[in-house]
């Protein structure tokens, strides 16, 4: 036992991570959902705490699902293999969409912080996408995660990933009836009619993040 | 006798209360996502070493089938020695005559 363990101690560590990272990630998407969309009035101050704290824990668990993986003696992944898209020759592609989240994830999430600089309502269109960067997560995980077949995994996935799907079905559903109510109260009324309407990030747009 | 709190210190309390209320929230979810990553190392472990682990698993049932299959292959070989020691029986040939 304590022989399997060592030999897998770093690649255990990195998937237990990389699941925490997937669990932690929905909860904050969860909650930034139901802030953004004002579908919880009472306790916002408390809710932005939740949703920073949980979003920082998330950046924590990606860099230990990372960086762990560079201690496997079976993989023996460089930095650049964990870092930089399209490096890896390991499942290049899911690889890749990993990659790609965790960065979108941290640059994303770090932003809040850089919103003196960035600008109020600029910081709001960027933060938006933080969705379709948990989403890529979530594709990552179940394209390449180790786990990825097993009942208890999918049904994890179910757990955590459907309810914040179903927020953000609703809220991309509910946005345009908000806007019409309230024209004046949301954060992207002075933002271009293009930019409110067209594609993705149009359909975002009217969602405060 | 009650005193009336000054509207300074009633702020600054009101400040200190929701200081502490911040730091609870975030000292329980930090100590919540420590509690899902031991949740998983330990599940993930006890996976590992009950042999249920998804990929090792496959290569561990892959090595039976093929340590199972060699045996099977090499048993004219070991038994050659056996059929080799009884003479007086030689073996069948197979001449395609009949």
């Amino acid at each position: 036992m304590t022989v399997a363990t060592s030999a897998h101690f770093f690649w255990i560590t990195s998937r237990a991570a990389g699941i925490a990272a997937l669990v932690l990630s929905s909860f904050g998407v969860c909650i930034g959902l139901l802030m953004g969309g004002k579908l919880v009035r009472k306790r916002m101050s408390d809710l932005r705490v939740v949703h920073e704290a949980l979003s920082l824990a998330t950046l924590v668990a990606i860099a230990v699902h990372g960086l762990a993986l560079l201690g496997d003696s079976f993989m023996k992944p460089s930095l650049a293999d964990v870092t930089i898209p399209f490096v890896s020759g390991y499942k290049t592609f899911w690889t890749t969409t990993g990659i790609v989240a965790g960065w979108a994830l941290v640059f994303l999430g770090l932003s809040y912080y850089a919103r003196r600089w960035i600008g109020q309502r600029r910081w709001r269109a960027m933060h938006r996408f933080t969705v379709l960067a948990w989403g890529l997560g979530v594709i990552h995980s179940l394209g390449e995660g180790t786990d990825s077949g097993t009942a208890w995994f999918l049904a994890m996935i179910a757990i955590v990933v459907v309810p914040a799907l179903v927020l953000f079905a609703a809220r991309t559903g509910m946005a345009p009836s908000l806007r019409r109510r309230s024209p004046g109260s949301t954060a992207d009324a002075g933002a271009p009619v293009s930019a409110r309407t067209s594609g993705v990030g149009g359909r975002l747009t009217g969602l405060e993040g | 006798m009650n005193q009336i709190p000054q509207p300074n210190q009633a702020a600054a309390e009101r400040i200190a209360a929701r200081r502490s209320r911040i730091n609870r929230i975030r000292s329980r979810i930090a100590a919540g996502a420590v509690a899902v990553f031991i949740a998983a190392f330990a599940g993930l472990l006890v996976q590992l070493n009950s042999g249920q682990d998804p990929v090792l698993s496959k290569k561990s049932s892959a090595a039976t089938t093929s340590s199972t299959a060699k045996p099977a292959a090499s048993t004219p070989v070991t038994s050659t020695p056996a059929t080799s020691t009884a003479p007086s029986q030689p073996a069948p040939v197979a001449t395609h005559q009949s």
